[in-house]
């Protein structure tokens, strides 16, 4: 089932590429934002997620710190990693089963599996993740405002070699970079 | 380079460039804003849905977490975030100061956004560029810098604004407007 494909995805599965599409719908439905690119994760803490469109951002942990990179507003804010809550795609994607155990109530149904925040200290209400040949091929988060961002991922590629200067980052010239401390989300 | 328009032919400009917007009314916008204050720094993602006098911006971090909606008409203005939780004020600076800490001047930014001085605030600075829209305009203490602009059904609006006072920035870029003339 969906439960012991995700178990084995984190048992076997070391690295993943691929693109993804990503939108968020609000509570009426429709398509508020739509974003693209591509991504490599190196588990169990080095990952690359790349937003092509429409604004371009580079997500890059290292393995020790979280690097966001806003290219149109040439910023970049970094942070320590471990403090980053789990509930980004990318940290869920590569992270391994004990700590998604820890932050979340994992339930099955035939397409996906439930993750519920255990603490209430996540920002969202309930995520889906519908796994596929051996891989996550979709995840889905809903927020208290109802609305729904779907990453759906393509082109997956598992434990293909990874070039690992991917996981690497080095602030451009001229782009200011801001240490944000580990918590701060909105408020 | 403003030296080649004389200055009374850019003045005319910007007068037209003011009318253009007069009827501006309802517009929508996704947007990336990064705001730096007090050492704290947060990259989020903005959406701003104006219609008339009724306004809705949506918040959000990275992968939708952390959303936030900000619902407002003249006098009222209403919170709501991913937990559920809401709040109401007055104004919008009332209810960000209190529900984030952040002084924001978002009634201004209602109009700094679409590229025009804020309505009923002094204009303590304003300078043109050479096709007479706004390079750069101080206001309430905020000094605005308009980085780029994209043409829009042939009205040109801002593509990034940057926002300064004292140790708080915000820049933002802007993508996807739409709008519509009434």
């Amino acid at each position: 089932g969906q439960l012991q494909a995700l178990e084995d995805y984190y048992r076997d599965v070391e690295t993943v590429q691929g693109v993804f599409n990503q939108f968020t719908l609000d509570d009426r439905g429709q398509v508020i934002e739509e974003s693209s690119g591509d991504f490599a994760i190196h588990r169990p803490d080095r990952f690359h997620w790349s937003y092509a469109g429409p604004f371009s951002q580079e997500i890059i942990a290292d393995g020790e710190r979280l690097w966001v990179y806003d290219v149109e507003l040439d910023q970049v804010t970094v942070r320590d990693q471990r403090a980053v809550l789990g509930s980004a795609p990318a940290q869920l994607l590569s992270g391994d089963y004990a700590d998604l155990e820890e932050l979340f109530e994992l339930a099955e149904t035939e397409d996906y599996v439930r993750l519920t925040p255990r603490d209430g200290g996540e920002a969202f209400d309930e995520a889906r993740l519908g796994m596929r040949d051996g891989h996550p091929s979709a995840l889905e988060i809903d927020d208290a405002l109802g609305q729904v961002t779907r990453v759906e991922l393509d082109e997956v590629r598992l434990n293909d070699a990874v070039d690992e200067e991917r996981f690497r980052f080095e602030p451009p010239e001229g782009v200011d970079v801001y240490e944000a401390d580990p918590d701060e989300g909105i408020r | 380079c403003a030296l080649l328009v004389p200055e009374d032919e850019r003045e005319a400009q910007y007068e037209a460039f003011l009318e253009e917007r007069a009827e501006l009314r309802d517009w929508s916008v996704a947007g990336r804003a990064a705001l730096r204050a007090e050492g704290e720094a947060v990259s989020l993602s903005l959406r701003w849905e104006q219609r008339g006098e009724v306004y809705t911006i949506n918040l959000s971090g990275p992968f939708g977490a952390g959303a936030v909606r900000i619902e407002g008409q003249p006098g009222r203005v209403t919170l709501r975030d991913g937990a559920g939780q809401s709040a109401t004020a007055q104004s919008p600076e009332e209810l960000l100061a209190a529900q984030t800490g952040h002084q924001l001047p978002v009634t201004a930014l209602r109009d700094w956004i679409v590229g025009r001085p804020a309505d009923g605030l002094e204009v303590d600075e304003l300078s043109l560029d050479r096709v007479g829209r706004p390079d750069r305009l101080e206001q309430a203490g905020w000094r605005v810098d308009f980085q780029g602009w994209t043409d829009v059904d042939g009205v040109d609006l801002p593509s990034r604004v940057d926002l300064t006072r004292g140790s708080t920035q915000m820049r933002v870029a802007l993508s996807g407007w739409s709008r519509s003339d009434d």
